[in-house]
Formats: structure tokens, sequence, C-alpha cells
């Protein structure tokens, strides 16, 4: 399979160079096994598998894109014409150039990112019929688990530009899902929780089955709180998404189309002195480490926010040269899209606050926020999601709440930090590491 | 694209192997996207996605595979690793295929096949930025782009089916940000329609980009939105968002044959105010949520879900038919290839009433008017519901005041449902793109304005 996909990926390469183009293709294959169950049986099983070349032609300084899902001979020559003919529309781009040149093919199959694995299909439906049986038998209440899932995923990514850069890595992955529906006196209630894992036989079933009861019937009779102001603290997964959501804050493609609120704050304070944002691809403690970008540059460690002040965005060949700045090598690109940039794992730096003296505070946990992408605007900062989650009173009597809303603008709030916990927490994907940090004085709509 | 005697093979072989029922669907799907910022054409991308997907049925548990193979030797794999942990034997013979032609009720002159040249794509773009531009001095970027598709399916089952369809979709993106003393803001639209290039002579360009220029202007000025329990009127076309997620994914068997909606046990009860009748129609010609027949081949309808407030009909695919004994719907959707079909919205939209808006507005003290809704999500176990608005407006002493920003409406279907009280007669569809368990499907949602008596808006707090 390796050898027939770089055949492929060097029949394009000449094919492009015949035609006094420079490119940089990209395949990814991915397979994947997928298996829920209903009633004590499995009811979905999906097995897939499949690949797609990606071509990124640059032609008298001008950028065309095509993509192929077909390996024959012919679809790749037609999606070398597509991208050259998609080429002589766009205006011309003085800073795209194909310009990574390794000698040596970049080969990333680390144990870390892909282990042998022999579970059986046998004993993955075995345990995703146990992830609904077991939530199920957690109390009479329980209705059902209607969301629930294992997974095995297997990927690769290859990539090969004309000037003879060779770049291939590999990954595999476990997951596992469940949720609890708790029904009771016309009250309902559900929770969702995930386990990932490298090895099948590391996935935490009980973890899975254990929190989503937990959650979803300690939420059951919940209600919301009187509307007003108060701290919050987001939980490892709330903290993740909503650095995700807003995630093109830090992002110098976004920079570059004057699409970045932050674009003028290189060098300025824009959050709190005590935060610090680091992106590290090789963070032994992440679930992936990352050898390379999307144009076959070696990731490097990135310091996004020191000590509060804005120190870099994210930046590939193209956004570096824009801005007369430093590559910081996040190139990001998949086959059907345009060069970008994109993060790795996500790590703030600790604080100094003691955890327990920090949760001895009066705040609001948020443990699940709904309407995460349409209720928030990059643009402006501000956002508005509905959620769910735990009111605590001087650290103790965490009392349930649902049905509310809890509104700010993301920059304010990098602002208005008053405590960073000493102790690195993570969220179930293992992509993003942070203390427990107290936000002051967000809006919370309630009764 | 398939042969028949390769889909005979298959079919047989799935029937061979013990399954019930099984589908072939074949997907060919051309898309080109163009699209222009600050004024200079900024990306042009094409793309072809081939793929076949394989469903079996074994009594009512699914299994599906996909792969981008057309040779029989690999489909039969797929098709023997799908069945391996049934291990039956069965000697059915199959029913012999037969091509059944499907009727095109949404014709199109100038899709993908037959394409326009791109100066007049570029042109068009060019007069929306231009058209923002010319609104308000205050926009600093423009953003707009063109998505065409081209999709030719084909579907072979062992009920005998052969059958084959194409849809063409084009849409516009159009996004502006303006810039006010250090504060930024966004507009944003994006009509769609099942049609060619002609879609787009429908559509003033200058007139969609004073229209988005207009949204961010408005919002850079806006006040902080009230949180708390109130009134909200929710504006025409994209307000029907609310229904599309409050109840719409609840009326989908997907969740239904799961007692995973509320509405499961609920058919033929009144589950919302009186002056609700609300239906997904798939029949309407070009719209982009409509379809000839679904991705499992049936005959799209048009189907009404609550009439004068009662349940009259859940969305129903092949498999929610097994489940539950519902009849199917013609609703049976996915994204591609890659996913397994399953129950989805088509055209969905509250029907209209005769109320007027300014008596909606004057019987509020204190309230909101959401005159633009953006998205929402919704958890389909308990209907809670989330959905930003995109413009909105503080209601005072039943006049609409301030512009308001940040604005969330939060709650559940069941309960919003019985809150509508009243309705208006300017109807209005907008097309949106619809994520769920068989991927994200073109839809179109809608309705007048209505008021709800009370919704949990969250905004910043007095």
């Amino acid at each position: 399979m390796k050898t027939e996909i770089f055949n492929s990926l060097e029949y394009i390469i000449d094919l492009t160079k015949n035609q006094n183009a420079h490119a940089d293709v990209i395949c990814t294959t991915a397979s994947n096994l997928n298996l829920k169950s209903d009633k004590g049986i499995i009811e979905e099983y999906k097995v897939s598998s499949g690949q797609v070349f990606g071509i990124r032609v640059i032609k008298d300084n001008k950028v065309g894109l095509s993509y192929s899902e077909s390996s024959s001979q012919e679809a790749l020559s037609t999606m070398i014409d597509q991208a050259i003919n998609n080429s002589k529309i766009v205006k011309e781009e003085q800073f795209a150039k194909i310009e990574v040149e390794i000698n040596n093919p970049l080969i990333d199959e680390s144990s870390h990112n892909c282990q042998e694995d022999n579970s059986t299909i046998e004993e993955k439906i075995e345990k995703s019929i146990y992830l609904e049986q077991k939530v199920l038998q957690k109390s009479k209440d329980v209705k059902s688990a209607p969301y629930n899932s294992v997974n095995e995923s297997s990927s690769s990514f290859y990539l090969m530009n004309t000037l003879g850069t060779k770049c291939f890595s590999k990954d595999k992955s476990f997951s596992c899902y469940t949720s609890a529906l708790i029904d009771k006196n016309n009250n309902q209630s559900m929770h969702y929780d995930l386990s990932i894992a490298r090895k099948f036989d590391e996935l935490d079933f009980d973890k899975c089955i254990d929190q989503s009861f937990e959650h979803a019937n300690a939420l059951l009779d919940a209600g919301p709180i009187k509307t007003g102001n108060y701290d919050v603290i987001f939980t490892p997964n709330c903290l993740k998404d909503l650095f995700s959501i807003f995630s093109s804050v830090f992002s110098g493609k976004a920079a570059m189309e004057n699409k970045n609120a932050l674009k003028d704050k290189l060098g300025q304070k824009i959050a709190h002195s005590g935060l610090t944002i680091k992106d590290l691809p090789q963070f032994k403690q992440a679930f992936a480490v990352d050898l390379f970008d999307s144009e076959g540059n070696m990731h490097q460690e990135t310091t996004l926010v020191k000590d509060g002040v804005l120190n870099t965005f994210y930046h590939n060949s193209i956004t570096s040269k824009y801005f007369k700045t430093n590559n910081t090598f996040n190139a990001g690109r998949s086959p059907k899209r345009n060069l970008g940039v994109t993060g790795t794992n996500t790590v703030i730096q600790l604080g100094t606050d003691p955890d327990n003296k920090l949760k001895e505070c009066n705040y609001f946990e948020v443990l699940s926020m709904q309407g995460g992408h349409s209720g928030a605007d990059p643009i402006s900062g501000d956002f508005s999601f509905g959620a769910s989650g735990y009111l605590y009173t001087n650290g103790v009597n965490g009392c349930p709440v649902k049905g509310i809303t809890i509104s700010g603008n993301f920059f304010k709030l990098l602002e208005e930090i008053k405590m960073i916990g000493n102790k690195l927490n993570t969220d179930d994907t293992r992509s993003f590491f942070a203390p427990t940090i107290l936000f002051s004085n967000l809006s919370i709509g309630g009764s | 694209m398939l042969n028949l005697n390769i889909a005979s093979s298959v079919l047989q072989e799935a029937t061979n192997l013990g399954a019930t029922f099984a589908d072939i669907f074949v997907e060919k799907n051309q898309s080109s996207n163009l699209s222009i910022l600050g004024k200079k054409v900024h990306e042009a991308n094409s793309g072809i996605d081939f793929g076949i997907g394989i469903r079996l049925v074994f009594g009512t548990n699914v299994v599906y595979g996909y792969t981008n193979s057309v040779q029989q030797d690999e489909l039969i794999r797929v098709t023997r690793l799908l069945s391996a942990q049934y291990k039956q034997q069965n000697t059915t013979k199959l029913t012999p295929l037969h091509l059944k032609e499907v009727s095109n009720n949404h014709p199109v002159n100038h899709g993908l096949n037959n394409d326009i040249d791109n100066n007049l794509k570029i042109d068009f773009l060019m007069k929306v930025d231009q058209g923002c531009r010319d609104q308000s001095s205050k926009i600093i970027q423009v953003d707009t782009g063109i998505m065409q598709r081209f999709q030719e399916i084909e579907i072979f089952n062992t009920l005998g089916l052969h059958t084959s369809d194409s849809r063409h979709y084009s849409r516009l993106r159009a996004s502006c940000i303006a810039e006010s003393n250090g504060e930024q803001s966004t507009g944003f639209e994006a009509p769609g329609a099942l049609k060619g290039w002609e879609f787009f002579d429908t559509i003033n360009p200058n007139v969609i980009g004073s229209t988005i220029a207009e949204q961010a202007e408005v919002k850079l000025s806006a006040s902080d939105c009230p949180a708390g329990k109130m009134p909200v009127v929710i504006g025409n076309g994209f307000g029907g968002v609310i229904f599309h997620e409050a109840c719409g994914h609840l009326l989908e068997t997907t969740s239904v044959q799961k007692k995973a909606s509320v509405f499961h046990d609920k058919m033929g009860e009144q589950i919302a105010s009186s002056c609700v009748s609300a239906y997904d129609d798939g029949t309407i010609v070009n719209e982009w949520g409509s379809i000839n027949i679904d991705d499992e081949g049936n005959q799209t309808q048009k189907t009404e879900l609550i009439k004068d407030g009662k349940l009259t009909s859940f969305m129903v695919d092949f498999v929610g038919h097994l489940k539950t004994d519902f009849q199917c719907t013609g609703s049976g959707r996915r994204e591609s290839y890659k996913f397994a079909p399953a129950s989805r919205m088509r055209n969905t939209y509250i029907a209209p009433g005769s109320d007027s808006i300014d008596d909606m507005i004057s019987s509020i003290d204190e309230g909101i008017y959401c005159k633009k809704m953006g998205g929402g999500s919704v958890m389909p176990g308990t209907g809670e519901f989330n959905f930003a608005a995109n413009e909105s407006y503080l209601i005072k002493n039943g006049k609409i005041s301030t512009p308001l920003k940040s604005a969330t409406l939060i709650g559940t279907g069941p309960e919003i449902l019985t809150k509508i009280s009243m309705i208006s007669d300017d109807f209005e569809l907008t097309a949106g793109m619809c994520g769920s368990v068989s991927g994200a499907v073109p839809t179109t949602v809608g309705q007048a304005t209505l008021k709800v008596d009370e919704i949990l808006v969250g905004g910043k707090s007095k």
C-alpha cells in the first residue's frame, strides 16, 4: 500500500513537472471500524477504507487546487489539469512557493502514535454491548444509552513535492463513548463520556459508564440558577472546546486575510499576566506527537502567549513571509483544502495558585456546553452558550445546574482571570493541557 | 456507474450470507469552489469524489461499509467482511434488478456538467463585494464564494430496485467584517438551491452585499442582550432553525426508534400549540433541501408532521420503518457514500398563520425580536436546544428598540412548541446544512415570523 501510494505521488509529481509547474501533493488514507449496540445486540457495524489525493499547484506565482479519490492514472492526470486550470483564474500570490527540500525521506512510524494491537473483533463487539448494558444496569430510571460506540481507526499521511521532499506518518487509535438518558417524573437528563487509547485494552469503558450515569443522574432534577454574574471554571473538555472555537485568533492566515481581531496586537498584552500558552508538537503526555507539518517542515515548539503578551501567531511559509517573521512550522493542509495553519498540542503553563485554594472559592463549574460554534463569533469574541454544571459555594456543595446560558467575550475572558492553578489537567483527547483557571464575572442567564 | 452484473453478484452474495436486505449506493460527486477575498480571486478548488457504500440488514441490525473500488472482487470482499459476525447461509435467489426511471422535478440549465465561464462567476462575486463596501465605510473585509456540486447516484437493492438520479447544487457564501473603535462584528448570508448557475440570476449581488454590511454595522452599535426568561419574536426564514433543531430532529425515526426522542410515543397527541402545523417537504421545485428520490431509492414526498398541534407523522427511513412499523416517507438521506442512510429532514417548516407582526410586537412589554437567527444544536434525548441570534433587537413597551448582541435562546423542543402563540404570514425558506448521524446534508428551514411566549435568553445580565 505504502509503495503503491508513493508510486502514485511520483507519477503526479512527474506529470506536474512536465507542465513546468511546482506542486506539493498530499495523500491521506483512513480505515475504520465502528460498532454501536442497542438492546444488547450490535445495531450498527461499519467498516470503511478510503483514500484521497490532493494537489497544490503553483504556476506563474498562482495557486490552483484539486483532489481525487481515485488513484487511476487517468483520474490523477485530470486532477493535475484541473489544478493548473484553477491556478489560471486566481490572483498572483507572491509568497506562495514550494520551498521545502529534504534529501532523506521523513518517515514517522513512532510507537507513540501507532502501536501493535491484537484485539479481536469479538472483543470489540463484547465491549460495545457492555457499554450499553452496564449503563442500563445503573438504575431503573436509565431509559436508554442511545449513543454509544466502539471505534478503531487507522490513518496515514503522505506528502511529496517537486523538490523531492517525501514525508510519511501513520496513526492508529481506539475510542469508545456511551451516554445515559435518564427519565424520571417527566424530567430528562443525558450525559456522554469518551475514552481514547492507542491500544484497545487501554480504553476505560467503566469511566465512560460511570461518568455518563453520574452526571446525567445528578443533573436530572437540576434547574437554572439566578441570572447574574458568576466566577466560572471550565472543565478541561469545555476549556478545550472554548479555545478550539476561538482558535482562529492565533492564526497567522486569518491575520493575513484581515479576519483576526488580534492581527495588530503582536507584542501587546492580550491576557492576564499569568497566562502563557504554548504549542508543543512533541509533548510526551499528549495522545499524538507530530514530527512534521503539511509542507514537510519539522515541527517545533511555539510560544503563542507569554506572560499575557501575544508573542506570535501560527505560521506557515506564506504567512511568515507576509509578516516578515519566523515560520513556526504550523502549516496545515488536508487533500481537499488549501494551505492553512494549525496547532498541535496546546499547553497552558501552570500558575501559582494551589488547586485546593482555588477550589475553595464560589464558582460555577461548566460541565457541558451546547451550541458551541453557533453561539460564538470569533471576530468579535462574543459568545453565548447553553450550559450545565455545578455551583460551588466556598468550594463545597456542588449544586447541579442546567437550563442556563453562559455569555461573555473571549478577549475579555483572557484578561479577567482571577486564579491559575498549579496542577496540569487534560481533556479527554489529550491534546489540550491546562491548569484549573478561575475566570471572573461571566454572565449567566437563568431564572 | 456500476456494472449491473457486478451489482447483482454483490447483492446475491449478501443474500447468500443471510442478509435479509442489502443495498448498494454508488456516488460520483464533482465539486467546484471559487472565492474572492479582498476584491481578488483568492482560491479556486475542484475535485471528484467517487465511492460505493454497501449496506446489509440482518433482521433490524445494520452493517455498513464502503470502498473507492468498482471491482467485483473488492465489493465481494467488503460484503463478506460485513457479514462475518452473522455467519448465516441462505440459498434464496436474488430478485432480478429492474431499472426504475426517476422523473426529474428539478430542472437545471447550467450545472457543473454544463458550466458557465468562470469570469461570470468572478464578476458576480465582485459585485457582492462592492455592494457590501458601498453600503458601509466600516467594512474592513469581504469574503465571498460560490460553491457548486454535481452529485450522481445509483442505487441497487435486494428488492429488485435499480435506479439513479442527478443533483445539482449551487450556493453563495457571503460574509464581511465591520470595524469601529477597535470593535469588530460580522455579517453573513448563504442562499442556495437545487439548481445550476441560473440560481445566481435570481439573486441581486449588490443587495446581498448591502445586506451583510447592514448586519455587521447594526451589531457594531448593539448593546448587551438582557438575560433571563422573556417573550421572543422570531423572524421568518432562518428563524425556522428553531423548529428544525428543537423538534425536527426529534421527529426523525433515527431518534424515535431508540426512544431517544421525547416524542417517540406521542403519535396523535397534542404536542404543540394549536396554531402550529408543520411539514417536511422534499418536493418543492429546485429548493435546496429537495430531492427526486431519497438515498435509499424511494420517491420523496411532502410529509405532514404536525397538524393543528397534533403529531401526525415521523420522518421514516427504511431501517426506521423496520424498527417502528411507520411507513417510509422518502426521508433516507446521507452526506455521501461514506455514510449509511438515516431518516433526515429535507425542507422543514412551520406553516404560515395570519397574525400581524405589529400585534406580536405590541403585545410585549419587555422581550426581544430575533430578526435573523444563527445556527444551533439539540440534544436528542432530552430535546434541549441552543440557538444563536445573529441580529436581534430589544422590545420595550410594545416597540422595537435598540439592537442587541450575543443573544442565545435555549430551552426544550416540547416546551417551546406549546408556547408558540402567534404566527404571521410572511413565510420564507432559507438554505442550510444539517449535520447528524449520516453526515451533513442540504436542508431548508422556514417559517413566518412567530411569537414564543417565553424562552430563556442568554446574554449579559443586568
